[in-house]
């Protein structure tokens, strides 16, 4: 035991560790996928764990009730799919199946308040002001909740302190908390996609050395 | 190389698993007292050797080094092997625990296998050691791929377009490993010889 301490294959063993500090570098083969929710869409991205983003990859999208597959596309130069949301029943998620080819796969489940969380308050909302939401007002609205900002001048006939109806309002928060998070849900992800850290690689010797002391202690006799 | 969770059927799992145990069960057989420390050492080595990163052009690959853990230790590469496997599907989340047999064979087989052609060569020294090195090491890394594809048999993924696939993104990477195994060995020989005598059998 003594020799192997003083022995040069432990000294060169040393050495790769320290370089591995130095060099705090993810492999190439874990593979992640983080999905969420943007305005009407929903946006899949792809990380190796080396950074690397996984180009024209399969993505599929199953129910998580029926295990029906729901839609299939591929990802972009970045890693990114976004495809717009399905319908799906109120109790009914989405299974989102990464395949980066080669034995690399990763999933991500959403459940179905996180696909729920965004066309919320308008119907009641809209009720408390009965006269303004007019018809082919709400109509505009809808189909292009774009022009959500552009709705000021269009209502200018309104009252001033007036000028969106509930409808739009809600549409416009939606979409501005979206872009604000969007940032933070990345960050999120790559937070989560970070390779092995230290400690992880550490303890991880530290077992291999602790399964070899129980094996001699079993074997020596 | 690894395989993730949930690509490979039922049967293929399990027949790994199978394969994988009995591999485990004649390594640990033939590994004696002496050596305990070598195979934890060598062990340690594969485990943080796919965290050593190789920068090639666009991409990147890391180490294996199945090849120099057959070289050394012969059958009991397969204890090894898994036990490091296993400690990164739970540490850091590579491969993972149903296909932690899959995936042993997939490593530790090409690593018995090269300790079969070439153990010898390497005991022999001279030139028949660097060339018994070099092939050991990119040797090991071409039967990886070649048995990830087979694996993957049964899936989506058409054996010859991904093994091609693999063994393409892999050249890089077996020339190194072979220029590794080939100067560890050639090391060991000159520095620490009883290390290579480890199973004469």
């Amino acid at each position: 035991m003594r020799t192997i301490i003083h022995s040069p294959v432990f000294h060169a063993f040393f050495l790769l560790c320290s370089l591995l500090l130095l060099q705090q570098q993810a492999d190439a083969h874990g593979i992640r996928v983080f999905a969420y929710t943007s305005g009407p869409d929903i946006v899949v991205e792809g990380r190796f764990s080396s950074g690397r983003a996984p180009v024209n990859s399969k993505v599929r999208v199953f129910s998580t009730k029926s295990g029906k597959l729901l839609l299939e596309g591929k990802t972009g130069k970045d890693g990114v799919f976004t495809f717009s949301r399905p319908a799906t029943n109120p109790d009914e998620g989405l299974k989102i199946v990464l395949v980066a080819g080669e034995g690399h796969q990763a999933e991500w489940t959403m459940t179905p308040e996180d696909l729920n969380e965004e066309p919320m308050p308008a119907a009641p909302a809209a009720a408390t002001t009965p006269d303004r939401a007019t018809a082919p007002d709400t109509a505009t609205t809808a189909a292009a909740p774009a022009a959500a900002t552009a709705q000021a001048p269009a209502t200018a006939a309104t009252p001033p302190g007036q000028v969106l109806d509930s409808r739009a309002l809600a549409d416009l928060v939606t979409r501005s908390v979206a872009r604000e998070i969007a940032p933070l849900k990345k960050m999120m992800m790559e937070q989560m996609n970070r390779g092995p850290s230290m400690t992880e690689i550490l303890g991880g010797i530290g077992w291999l050395v602790g399964i070899a002391g129980l094996l001699a202690a079993l074997k020596k006799k | 190389m690894h395989i993730s969770e949930g690509i490979l059927s039922l049967p293929v799992l399990a027949g790994g698993g199978v394969i994988a145990a009995t591999g485990v069960a004649v390594g640990l057989r033939k590994l004696d007292y002496e050596h305990i420390m070598t195979t934890a050492l060598l062990s340690s080595a594969f485990f943080v050797a796919s965290l050593v990163h190789v920068p090639i052009g666009p991409s990147a690959a890391h180490l294996i080094l199945n090849g120099l853990v057959g070289l050394i230790l012969g059958w009991a590469a397969v204890p090894a092997i898994a036990v490091a496997l296993f400690l990164q599907a739970l540490l850091f989340g590579f491969g993972g625990l149903t296909v932690l047999g899959v995936n042993t064979v997939i490593m530790a087989g090409p690593a018995v296998v090269v300790y079969l052609l070439f153990g010898s060569w390497i005991r022999e020294g001279g030139r028949k050691q660097l060339l018994g090195g070099f092939l050991a090491g990119s040797l090991s890394v071409a039967m990886s791929g070649i048995l990830v594809a087979i694996a993957l048999i049964g899936t989506d993924e058409a054996f010859m377009k991904t093994a091609q696939l693999i063994l393409l993104a892999h050249i890089p990477i077996m020339l190194i490993e072979g220029v590794v195994t080939m100067f560890t060995v050639s090391f060991l020989s000159r520095v620490q010889p009883e290390i290579l005598a480890i199973q004469k059998s």
